[in-house]
């Protein structure tokens, strides 16, 4: 075969088998394969993506002080994504995250202050509001999303000064915040974990108690917890799964005897999941409101725990962190360490393209797997 | 008793004749040509003694390979099967992978005929077979090896990977 015959080939592949390849490759090989030539360009331009084919990991963050450069990991792929957003300088806080979207928190400015931002990763959509008030500076907090994943209400957390729980609340497209507190009913330790869904927002206290407020109604109702007061903060975890489902994680009170539990139809008490309900499913969670579940990833039954610990071990004292993995198949823990002083899980959402604010994308090779 | 084993009794295959692009003759057994979904959908309405398949997209270099991979899967199946009946315990599947792994690991240049053959034919097993060999050719690799490592020329505009 003559040698241009030959340097034709490859590049001449038909679309469909380009996006037969792509459809086997993850996300940062698919971009990769669009920079080739331009008849994998043309054929990468008009790939259709299949977003609910794909499992949506959460990926670990690591954010820098004074840069606004952020490092996505993620630890399944061990792709690493570099995302570069003025938004993302230390001053912000991030609260939340769900399908692409982030919800920040500046917390200190002068004059007028404490703007909420909340931002797609992958459009670059922009929404930016006042926060609910100077003196509010929790960092529970969370929104509802629509169908198509835009942002609907932003929902802080706090505790009211008679123990009482304390919602505030804002629709987007409205500036205006509007506190609901519940006067009646159980003692609300502290606010543990927040979930807001359609119109009705789920509040976990760190003592195992479930707070339901509809958004709509005004009523509240209460789940009690399964277990008596408790002062540690980590042992409970609500999160959503991908049908809409409360779920909740108990790390057992030694924080590594996991159970799991599905709110019932009518929204009055937990039931423990059984084997099949867990069988494939990973659950991502670190401190307070930063938990997730996913379904269908290819290491099913799997804990990642994000922990922060100190390293005495050089003469210079660091906060690291650091994702034990415990496998809930054969009881086995496992450790990755990070090279980071910070770390956090992020839902960026279905990653079918390359973010728009990407800066490096690329195999990580600082993690000790 | 001896003749009972003896294959020279059994009824004589039916074959079919597969021409390549540059022009030779492959005579095959009808079942390892029916591998192909092209040939078997207009089997039926083909006459008997009209059993001939011109490919003109195939060259007899890569002819001979996708023939040799199909009677392997006909007969693998086979044996995969008699074993599952007699609840023998056998590894033919396992053995197949292997072989199949085996038969994918050639250069880019064959594996492009094989992958452009296996679409045209349509024997989707082998087609999932090259495009996963790809794929993984592919993964991890920057823009600039997976060009390298096909033959490809960089007529691309820019390239953010470059550095890497």
């Amino acid at each position: 075969m003559k040698e241009d015959e030959e340097q034709e080939k490859w590049s001449q592949l038909p679309t469909l088998l380009v996006w037969m390849i792509k459809d086997r490759l993850n996300f940062a090989d698919t971009a990769r394969v669009s920079f080739v030539c331009k008849n994998w360009k043309s054929a990468s331009l008009s790939y259709p993506s299949k977003p609910t084919q794909q499992c949506i990991v959460p990926w670990l963050v690591n954010r820098f002080q004074c840069s606004t450069s952020w490092e996505f990991v993620n630890l399944l792929t061990k792709e690493k994504l570099i995302i570069d957003r003025p938004e993302f300088h230390g001053r912000n806080h991030l609260l939340f995250s769900r399908r692409g979207w982030l919800l920040l928190h500046e917390f200190q400015i002068t004059g007028q202050g404490y703007p909420i931002v909340l931002l797609n990763i992958h459009t670059n959509a922009k929404i930016i509001m006042s926060g609910p008030g100077k003196n509010i500076r929790g960092s529970i907090a969370s929104f509802s999303s629509s169908d198509d994943g835009t942002p609907q209400h932003v929902v802080f957390a706090l505790i009211s000064s008679n123990s009482r729980p304390c919602f505030y609340i804002a629709k987007l497209g409205e500036e205006n915040w509007i506190k609901h507190s519940y006067r009646n009913g159980m003692h609300m330790p502290s606010p543990a974990s927040l979930l807001v869904l359609g119109h009705e927002v789920y509040c976990l206290d760190m003592s195992g108690g479930l707070f339901i407020f509809n958004m709509v109604n005004l009523l509240w109702r209460e789940v009690a917890g399964d277990t008596g007061y408790c002062t540690d903060l980590y042992q409970w975890r609500i999160v959503e799964s991908e049908e809409g489902e409360i779920l909740k994680i108990d790390r057992g009170t030694d924080l590594k005897t996991f159970s799991f539990f599905k709110l019932n139809d009518s929204q009055s008490s937990w039931v423990e999941l059984n084997h099949d309900d867990v069988e494939n499913r990973s659950w991502f969670v670190y401190y307070q409101n930063n938990n997730f579940t996913v379904k269908e990833t290819k290491v099913s039954k799997k804990v990642y725990d994000l922990r922060q610990y100190v390293d005495w071990s050089d003469r210079n004292v660091f906060q690291r962190h650091s994702v034990n993995i415990h496998d809930l198949m054969n009881g086995t823990a496992d450790v990755i360490s990070t090279p980071h002083q910070d770390g956090y899980w992020v839902d960026l959402g279905s990653m079918d393209k390359v973010p728009p604010s990407c800066v490096h994308l690329g195999p990580t090779d600082q993690y000790k797997f | 008793m001896k003749d009972s084993f003896n294959p020279s009794i059994e009824p004589p295959k039916k074959t079919v004749t597969l021409v390549s692009s540059d022009g030779y003759d492959f005579e095959v057994e009808e079942e390892v040509a029916l591998e192909s979904q092209v040939i078997k959908d207009g089997f039926e309405d083909k006459a008997v003694d009209d059993r001939e398949y011109l490919l003109f997209n195939v060259h007899s270099d890569t002819l001979e390979l996708i023939i040799k991979y199909c009677e392997k899967h006909v007969s693998s199946r086979k044996s995969i099967s008699a074993a599952a009946a007699s609840s023998s315990s056998s590894n033919g599947e396992e053995a197949l992978k292997e072989w199949d792994e085996h038969f994918i690991s050639v250069d880019t240049n064959t594996l492009y005929d094989i992958l452009m053959a296996a679409d045209y034919l349509n024997i989707k097993s082998l087609l999932d077979l090259a495009i996963q060999k790809v794929a993984d050719t592919i993964h991890g690799r920057s823009p600039e090896q997976i060009r390298k490592k096909f033959n490809i020329e960089n007529d691309s505009i820019i390239d953010p990977w470059a550095s890497e």
